[in-house]
């Protein structure tokens, strides 16, 4: 059942859903190309959260993750979120900006 | 002959950094060491406090980026102008250098000391990086951002029982790398393009254009 779309809000809403399931894919494969454990590669994700995307994680895994991205008293940064949100941003735009308007264009008739 | 991408940067980072002393009841002036990657003990001392720099990512700028030729009468320094010359030489390409900014220390007041410091060098998104260019002919200043602040402290366990205090820093420096044409021709100078005198009337066809 396809659910019925009223404003851009919702379509946008509806593609940032979509692209937040894609870029969790993304970056727990950047986290484990980087060297991060497959356990804590596996707990990211990214969500949709007040219009934005964010990544989450269980705060159980907080020190083991903020150890690795930015680095402990023995061993170097092994930055995945931060690199991850430098490209997520551009990522979003084409998204929200490319899909989006198509989808306004040609499935609403606006013009 | 100076540094080329990347290395020029980290050198100026580096060097924005030097220089800092923290004091305390036992010693008024401490110099803060500066390293590339935290410190191994089985290579060099660890003396506290010192701060760390690490690149983590760069990043194509392709929001800035634009394309073409740049001209420049004084061929970037290296001869003296002169009327009616100027060379020309391929855009830059644009990247963005992200990197970490650690301070370690043992005692409260030089970890305060080095907030202090640090936030003075990098303020903010107004902070500027003064970079050498490749042939040490001028200087350019990059834009700096401070793109996250981060405290790190561990009390217990992780450091032997012993207090360190870690403040992480994520800075952008805005870069461009020079392509390796335009090396290459500034190796040695090789093309001229000399100003069309003011009486040329020669103009070229709209299909020599295209």
């Amino acid at each position: 059942m396809q659910n019925e779309i009223n404003s851009s809000d919702e379509l946008a809403s509806m593609y940032a859903r979509s692209a937040a399931k894609e870029l969790t894919l993304e970056l727990r494969d950047t986290a484990v190309a980087a060297g991060w454990p497959a356990d804590v590669a596996s707990s990211l994700s990214v969500v949709l959260e007040g219009g934005s995307l964010n990544i989450d994680y269980p705060e159980s895994m907080d020190q083991r993750i903020q150890d690795l991205e930015y680095g402990s008293f023995e061993k170097p940064p092994k930055s995945v979120m931060r690199k991850f949100m430098y490209r997520t941003e551009k990522v979003t735009s084409e998204i929200l900006g490319g899909e989006v308007l198509d989808s306004i264009i040609m499935e609403a008739e606006v013009f | 002959m100076g540094n080329p991408f990347i290395v020029a940067e980290d050198l100026a980072l580096k060097s924005l950094l030097q220089g800092m002393v923290v004091g305390d009841e036992k010693t008024a002036e401490r110099p803060v060491k500066v390293w590339f990657g935290y410190p191994d003990v089985e290579l060099r001392a660890q003396e506290f406090p010192f701060i760390t720099i690490d690149l983590i990512d760069v990043v194509p700028a392709s929001d800035r980026q634009t394309s073409g030729k740049m001209s420049d009468p004084d061929y970037r320094g290296t001869v003296a102008p002169e009327a009616g010359i100027t060379y020309v030489f391929d855009i830059p390409v644009a990247y963005d250098l992200v990197y970490q900014v650690t301070t370690y220390a043992r005692n409260p007041r030089h970890d305060r000391a080095l907030l202090y410091q640090m936030f003075n060098k990098f303020p903010s998104k107004f902070g500027k990086l003064a970079v050498p260019n490749q042939i040490g002919t001028e200087i350019g200043y990059r834009s700096m951002f401070v793109d996250g602040f981060v405290k790190r402290d561990a009390v217990d366990g992780e450091t032997g029982n012993r207090r360190t205090l870690r403040n992480v820093y994520t800075v952008r420096v805005i870069s461009e790398m020079t392509p390796a044409v335009a090396a290459q021709r500034l190796a040695s100078v090789e093309t001229i393009v000399i100003n069309i005198p003011e009486n040329n009337t020669y103009i070229p066809s709209v299909y020599e254009i295209l």
